[in-house]
């Protein structure tokens, strides 16, 4: 120990403060606060800055950058047309249908999961994992091909095969905005509630138990109040998440003029004719951002209010699993079913469109036509751009994401400044600010001071909307990593005489180094599959896979879009299992290190 | 009364079938506090949560009072929900969506015990008095202290005064000084309350303390069923011997009715019935037994004394525990604290025939 820091030990001991001593421990104790209000004030200004702008958008009219007065005559447009109550009620209707045929698919099969003894299991969580890696857009194209009345496979095939002369099925309409988001949103409330399930002490039920009282009533009155607030808590993520959706209510709801709030939004600002409408976005943003961010306050209370009831759990005593006996193939044909829905078919489908020069039932006389016409092309109607574009965005952005995070995280779990609350709240407020409505923003914004930051139309500004978007995710991540991290750690490496900053370096990044790696790879996945930001955002030149994907499809390349849509898949694919191996490896190479 | 016989439960585990419980034979009187004791495996909790009816055995009869409960042979099996059982589980278990009243009044307002309202209030009052948790009933059950829970735990399974009272490591969450001190109440509580208790516990202390009856597990099997003084002063093997408390053990071999050679030397001692001479057995006597005697340079001319030199020393306040090497053979003692000994000093070891147990050595249980 150096002879400076000596008096420092004695006083702390003694109780006493020479004068230098003190003023030394001002001087640390400010740089600590001004590092975190450095970090809390540029989170703040990121995240609601773009919140702000909704506000300001929708007080004014015209195109970005005029200054005019205020003025609410964009919500006197919006709330004297009856068209607006119209989307209101078809955004309700398709939040509500899609919460149905989600919770339809994710309850029984966590009870399957977490109750019985059904077979092959891990298969069914590899696949339940496995879904995120096909986009949702990708997917509602894919369904398209499958139930459109004009050229769906299914449709056709059953017309043919019954002799019906209309299509039994249609895709365009708010059911079938329902299902597709639906199936997609299985995977998140599948693995929300069978981690409030499992956290469940097995013995509050068995304690009813041995207190006389039967299954049923035990059920009723132990089970269901304790799992509530779970099941509550994922309804309302659910309902938040369909409030703001846009690719699934976009691309079905557009030929069938069947408008929600986002895609209402979306078309303000790129009309087939006329200028962009930011007031008229910004009046219907702000609808979307009141009740989001009133269900983010719910969700937080009912999560909290949950917490209160995980108490002490004592040996993993698991209840004994429910044996489904000759159910069990009926439970195995419904989870079969499910990814049948989810990936399957979409895939299938997509990998037979591409194959072929126009969508047909598939045939001997189709099977004659196949080609790979359409993958040999891809240079022609794609070029590199897009690629190159894609694998900047996959880089950096979570890059971005996760190093805030762990900063964030870090002054979230680990210091006792007052601010830490509020830093928390920040980094969750870009989950209640839906995508588009943070990009409507940041398009704005980016129109209005184009001279001083000339980022509007470059790939760089949908790598900054990502990048902010996805800290809610990066934080959850690693704040659940960081607090599985004993503090005595960091502690016994400060007593060897290290700074804070190098502390962090050595010490608790590489103990969270597994959380890093999960939380980079899942925003890269994020980032590669969302269309919504991009697609407000980009301009020429600055278009990633999922945009071109997105604006082939509007113009009717079938074939084209479905061999992209494969290669963007099969792209990801290799990238999550190459990286993966990667991980594993050099983790396997470094020596333990905690 | 509590009776099980000839008790079988086997899981499925990865690594293939675990044979958990391997023929259990235990009877516990009306109004005794039986333990059962193990080290964590051996078997104790599916015990208890067979007698519970929380699992199903694979084969064995188990009786409740008058009722028989479970009978693999017979195919009778009374689920948990009906039978007359009190129980307390290592987590507390208490409803955290629950004020501390309607968790304590849960089996009479809910289960096949229900009761009119004044009876209910009646007993909750009384069960919590009994527990010290007067003036709580409003509390929500998570704002209480893990001491305060488990008294909770504890209320709501005697407030129906039940036939028998199965507690699992109820203790075992809490802190050494909140345990000793509640350690006492339970006690206190079974006897007033008159009920067959069976309790499972790791803790050797905990057992020695509490129970009327111990039963030492391990490995599935009952190795020892007695009262306390004579599972700690006979234990019958060294297994058993170890697992409540320390014991020093010397192979010797039988040379007559009332002496054996140890590697020491020579000892007498009281030898049971059955002991052939010539044969291999082990000698074990307990620390506080071994009579730790300053060295007078005299020649050694006593029965069963050795010289020895003290090799380490712990002074814990009430005794000191040291180690004597005696002929390259190293004995645990405690002595008073008066007796004043360097380390390296000469001493002599007296062992007191009486103290002396002779245990028959089994393979597998050392």
């Amino acid at each position: 120990m150096s002879a400076s820091s000596n008096p420092e030990v004695s006083d702390a001991i003694e109780g006493t403060r020479s004068p230098i001593v003190a003023r030394r421990r001002v001087r640390r104790a400010t740089t600590g606060q001004i590092a975190v209000a450095v970090v809390t004030l540029l989170v703040g200004l990121v995240v609601c800055i773009p919140v702000i702008t909704v506000f300001l958008m929708s007080l004014r009219t015209g195109l970005p950058g005029r200054s005019g007065p205020l003025t609410i005559e964009n919500f006197q447009e919006v709330f004297l047309d009856p068209f607006t109550y119209q989307v209101l009620l078809n955004t309700a209707l398709f939040a509500l249908g899609t919460i149905v045929v989600t919770l339809l698919f994710a309850v029984p099969i966590v009870w399957l999961l977490t109750r019985t003894d059904l077979p092959y299991r891990k298969t069914i969580y590899v696949l339940m994992t496995a879904g995120i890696l096909i986009p949702t857009f990708l997917r509602t194209i894919a369904w398209i091909l499958l139930l459109s009345p004009k050229i769906g496979l299914i449709n056709q095939l059953i017309m043919e095969l019954l002799g019906l002369e209309n299509p039994p099925f249609s895709l365009y309409n708010i059911p079938g905005m329902a299902f597709v988001q639906g199936i997609s949103l299985v995977p998140a409330a599948f693995f929300m509630l069978s981690a409030a399930y499992s956290a469940m002490d097995p013995s509050l039920e068995e304690a009813a138990y041995a207190s006389g009282v039967s299954k049923l009533r035990t059920f009723l009155k132990i089970n269901l109040p304790i799992t509530v607030p779970a099941i509550a808590a994922v309804m309302i993520y659910l309902l938040m998440t369909a409030f703001s959706v846009f690719e699934a209510p976009a691309i079905l709801g557009l030929p069938a003029d069947i408008y929600v709030l986002s895609s209402v939004i979306y078309f303000a600002i790129t009309p087939q004719v006329g200028l962009p409408d930011y007031g008229l976005a910004g009046a219907y943003g702000l609808i979307m951002l009141v009740t989001g961010v009133a269900a983010s306050v719910l969700y937080f209370r009912i999560v909290r209010e949950s917490r209160k009831y995980v108490v002490v759990t004592g040996r993993g005593y698991r209840p004994k699993r429910i044996e489904l006996g000759r159910y069990r193939y009926l439970a195995v044909a419904f989870i079969l079913l499910y990814f049948a829905f989810e990936i399957f078919m979409p895939f299938a489908v997509l990998v037979w469109a591409s194959l072929l020069p126009y969508l047909q039932v598939p045939s001997m006389a189709a099977l004659s036509k196949v080609t790979l016409a359409a993958y040999q092309s891809i240079p022609e109607y794609a070029g590199l751009r897009p690629f190159m574009n894609t694998f900047i965005l996959i880089g950096l952005a979570p890059a971005v994401a996760i190093a805030v995070s762990i900063a964030i995280s870090w002054i979230v779990v680990r210091t006792r400044y007052r601010i830490r609350g509020l830093l928390d709240g920040l980094a969750f407020l870009p989950h209640a600010v839906p995508h588009i409505l943070f990009a409507v923003a940041l398009s704005y914004l980016a129109l209005v001071y184009r001279t001083a930051l000339p980022i509007y139309g470059t790939i760089f500004i949908i790598v900054f909307a990502h990048a902010i978007s996805f800290i809610s995710y990066g934080t959850r991540v690693m704040n659940s990593a960081m607090i599985q991290i004993d503090p005595e750690l960091e502690e016994a490496g400060r007593a060897c005489g290290a700074s804070t900053p190098r502390v962090v370096g050595r010490i608790t990044i590489p103990l969270v180094a597994a959380a890093v790696f999960n939380g980079w790879l899942w925003i890269a996945l994020l980032s590669y599959r969302e269309v919504t930001m991009a697609l407000v955002l980009y301009s020429p030149g600055s278009e990633v896979i999922s945009t071109l994907i997105w604006k082939m499809w509007t113009s009717a390349y079938v074939s084209q879009v479905s061999a992209l849509g494969v290669v963007m898949i099969l792209i990801v694919l290799v990238l999550v299992l190459v990286l993966r191996t990667v991980f594993v490896r050099a983790q396997m190479g470094t020596p333990m290190q905690g | 009364m509590i009776e099980i016989r000839g008790l079988r439960k086997s899981y499925e585990t990865r690594y293939g079938p675990v044979e958990a419980v391997r023929g259990i034979d235990l009877r516990v009187n009306e109004g005794e506090f039986c333990v059962l004791l193990g080290p964590s495996g051996c078997g104790k909790t599916t015990t208890l949560r067979a007698v519970a009816g929380l699992e199903r055995p694979d084969a064995g009869v188990v009786v409740i009072g008058d009722q028989k409960v479970s009978d693999a042979e017979a195919g009778i099996f009374v689920p948990v929900e009906k039978r007359d059982i009190g129980m307390v589980f290592q987590s507390y278990a208490v409803w955290p969506h629950m004020s501390v009243l309607r968790n304590v009044a849960f089996p009479l307002t809910e289960g096949w015990r229900r009761t009119h309202a004044a009876e209910v209030e009646r007993r909750v009052k009384l069960a919590l008095e009994r527990v010290h948790l007067e003036g709580l009933e409003k509390r929500s059950a998570t704002e209480l202290s893990g001491g305060q829970q488990q008294r909770v735990a504890l209320a709501r399974a005697i407030v129906i005064e039940p036939k028998v009272l199965l507690m699992d490591e109820p203790l075992s969450n809490l802190d050494a000084r909140l345990r000793e001190e509640l350690r006492t109440e339970i006690r206190r509580l079974t006897r007033e309350l008159g009920v067959t208790t069976l309790y499972v516990t790791h803790d050797q202390s905990e057992a020695l303390s509490m129970g009327d009856v111990i039963c030492v597990m391990n490995r599935g099997e009952i190795l020892q069923i007695g009262n306390p003084e004579k599972i700690y002063q006979e234990p019958a093997s060294v297994f058993v011997a170890e697992f409540v408390g320390k014991m020093n053990f010397l192979h010797v071999r039988v040379e007559g009715k009332d002496a054996v050679s140890s590697p020491l030397g020579a000892i007498q001692c009281l030898l049971p019935d059955g002991f052939g001479i010539g044969r291999d057995v082990i000698l074990a006597i307990r620390p506080e037994h071994l009579e730790v005697l300053e060295d007078r340079e005299s020649p050694v001319a006593d029965t069963n004394t050795f010289r020895g030199e003290l090799t380490s020393r712990w002074y814990l306040g009430d005794n000191v525990f040291c180690e004597v090497s005696v002929n390259q053979q190293v004995l645990m003692a405690r002595v008073p604290i008066d007796l004043k000994l360097e380390l390296g000093s000469h001493v002599r070891l007296r062992f007191p025939p009486q103290r002396l147990r002779i245990i028959e050595e089994l393979p597998g249980n050392g």
